[in-house]
């Protein structure tokens, strides 16, 4: 106890201590680089028609885009949880010839044009696509639906989940499971109760990437799902297809968009400071 | 019952031993860092793969068995506590993994918590104990889960030294009839501990025997270099160690409660003086001896001698040495202070 006790006033103190400081002219570019990401918000909250603001969002198209993007993101994101934890565990916890192969594989998407993941995904789920021909005569068509926008966000968010993840796991070490197992515990108990518990701020966090990018997932979806209004059209299709039409409501629905991601990013983040 | 047969080598780690620990037997092994030990302590409890070799355990062959199902618990330095469960629930782990129900093993585990003197801080999390405390629960935690074999890797080294004595005086308690192996760099620990050491040097056994051999006429360079004491074992007999050939008074820093219990006292060969002739000190914790060995020893001189049946040792500076004119043969007379000398209760109870 009195160890315990040490440790807190150390923690409490440490907010107090000056430490050795940093180099002065660093604050230059860090806050020209603050400014970069913050003034073109600010300057979207400036050109937003306040007067039709609840009107602007609360049209059938918007409703809509919105509705199908919550809908969806959710969706991708429980996806990639329960294909994305395996393989961050798989990666983490195995050795394998070829392993640098397959994450960079995995990795794939973030580095490649959304159109392009579009493209390919068009190829292997669309009507001529690889797997296409098989599900028609299974009487199941993807391209140009719901399931197409989802799909599409589970591909480019997926790596967000599992390097996040993956990262968590190797600085947890194995040390926990390893006492685990002396205990008697067989490897999927280990799992359930000593891995997954240890990592779980990890897939917290893994997991709120995941859903921010499949909120933001335009390139993908449009070339994969197209755009219909309740069925593909997301919430940024929908901006980018006003942006020509009604500047006002593009501006309203982007202020949106931000909300949404702001309130995802800042919810999550509560949790893990809580744990 | 639970007696371990082991035969190992690895080769990526030059290691090639070969061992064993009778069943209710508590083996001590030490060697300097990196001279497999913990290596061995792997391939027992199959997280390390061994070139070739075998583990029985209680007669079976457990070589090829995954780490649980080979029933033997591993407890290090760091505690390990799994740091999202109570200390009452990192107790009961081992029990679950068993399918025991979870009211039974709680009620289990507060009995081990008890057992390791801790009953009260069950509801603790690990980061609201002291490395004490955490030590001791997982102490509870490796029994509870009823090991075959029960295997220690430095189990003190990162406790202060304040409460070391305590944890080690709880390991005695434990340790009693368990088949364990304890892996120490802390003479004291074999010697409170075990009943047997191995010294292991570069990959392989270089010594072993009964603990009080091992270290009170080492034969390798690291056990000479860490222990080399002076023991004396004898009975608990009025507030003295009773040696046919000598009678010590010394300082127990843990209560002998045991009467005529069987104890060790232990002496640093530095602590110990030579005299010529018997005219100095007390009567008690003098000997008169027959030198038999005079060496060089770090810049010292070792003067090796016989008291009856007991070999002392004692080490003395090179003009001390001239002065008395040593020469194996002759008699001298041996003198300790009380406070240099420490009395254990014996690792193994005598028959």
């Amino acid at each position: 106890m009195p160890d315990s006790a040490n440790r807190n006033v150390m923690a409490t103190n440490a907010s107090l201590v000056k430490g050795v400081g940093f180099p002065r002219w660093l604050m230059v570019p860090a806050a020209l680089g603050a400014a970069f990401v913050g003034l073109p918000l600010l300057a979207m909250v400036t050109r937003v028609d306040w007067g039709n603001f609840a009107s602007l969002i609360t049209s059938q198209a918007a409703l809509d885009a919105l509705w199908l993007s919550l809908r969806t993101s959710a969706t991708s994101t429980m996806l990639c949880i329960i294909v994305g934890v395996p393989m961050a565990v798989v990666l983490a916890r195995t050795q394998f010839p070829g392993q640098g192969l397959v994450r960079s594989l995995v990795l794939l998407p973030l580095v490649i044009p959304p159109v392009v993941s579009g493209i390919a995904l068009l190829y292997t789920f669309g009507r001529r696509g690889l797997l296409g021909r098989t599900l028609e005569v299974l009487g199941v068509e993807i391209a140009f639906t719901s399931v197409a926008v989802v799909l599409a966000q589970t591909f480019v968010a997926l790596p967000f989940l599992v390097i996040s993840l993956e990262g968590a796991l190797r600085t947890a070490g194995q040390q926990y499971e390893v006492v685990a197992a002396t205990l008697g515990a067989p490897p999927t108990m280990v799992f359930r109760r000593i891995t997954l518990p240890l990592v779980f701020p990890g897939v917290v966090s893994g997991a709120v990437l995941a859903f921010a990018r499949c909120l933001g997932e335009f390139g993908a979806t449009i070339t994969f799902a197209g755009s219909l209004q309740g069925t593909t059209t997301t919430l940024p299709i929908q901006i980018y297809l006003e942006r020509v039409s009604d500047p006002d409501a593009a501006v309203a629905l982007s202020l949106v968009l931000v909300v949404v991601a702001v309130a995802v990013i800042g919810l999550a983040g509560h949790r893990r400071g809580a744990l | 019952m639970s007696a371990l047969d082991f035969a190992a080598t690895v080769a990526s780690r030059d290691v090639e031993l070969a061992f064993t620990v009778n069943d209710g037997e508590t083996l001590a092994i030490i060697g300097p860092n990196g001279s497999g030990k913990s290596t061995a302590l792997g391939v027992i409890a199959g997280l390390v793969r061994a070139t070739s070799g075998q583990v029985l355990l209680g007669g079976r062959d457990i070589s090829g068995l995954p780490p649980h199902q080979r029933q033997i618990a591993l407890l290090t330095q760091d505690p390990l506590l799994f740091p999202h469960l109570s200390a009452l629930d990192n107790v009961a782990f081992g029990l679950r993994a068993k399918g025991v129900p979870r009211g039974l093993a709680r009620e289990q585990s507060l009995r081990w918590l008890a057992e390791v003197g801790i009953e009260e801080l069950a509801a603790r999390k690990p980061n609201q104990l002291s490395g004490g405390q955490a030590q001791r629960v997982a102490v509870a935690r490796a029994l509870a889960a009823t090991p075959n074999l029960l295997m220690l890797d430095e189990p003190m080294a990162a406790l202060d030294v304040g409460v070391a004595p305590a944890l080690r005086q709880m390991l005695r308690t434990v340790l009693a009839n368990r088949t364990a192996i304890i892996v120490t760099h802390d003479v004291l620990d074999a010697l409170v501990l075990a009943d047997r050491v191995i010294v292991i040097e570069h990959g392989r056994i270089t010594e072993q025997g009964p603990t009080a051999q091992v270290l009170s006429r080492p034969r390798s360079e690291f056990a000479a270099r860490i222990a080399g004491l002076n023991l004396v074992a004898g009975r608990w007999l009025n507030g003295t160690v009773v040696h046919p050939d000598a009678i010590l008074t010394g300082t127990t820093p843990e209560p002998i409660l045991t009467p005529a219990a069987s104890v060790v006292a232990v002496f640093a060969p530095t602590s110990v003086a030579v005299y010529p002739e018997a005219a100095h000190g007390s009567p008690r914790n003098t000997f008169a001896g027959t030198i038999t060995e005079i060496e060089p020893f770090a810049g010292r001189v070792k003067v090796h001698s016989r008291v009856g049946a007991l070999a002392l040792s004692a080490e003395i500076t090179p003009a001390a040495a001239s002065e008395l004119d040593l020469t194996p043969g002759a008699t001298v007379y041996l003198s300790v202070k009380a406070t240099e000398v420490t009395i254990f209760e014996a690792g193994s109870p005598a028959p």
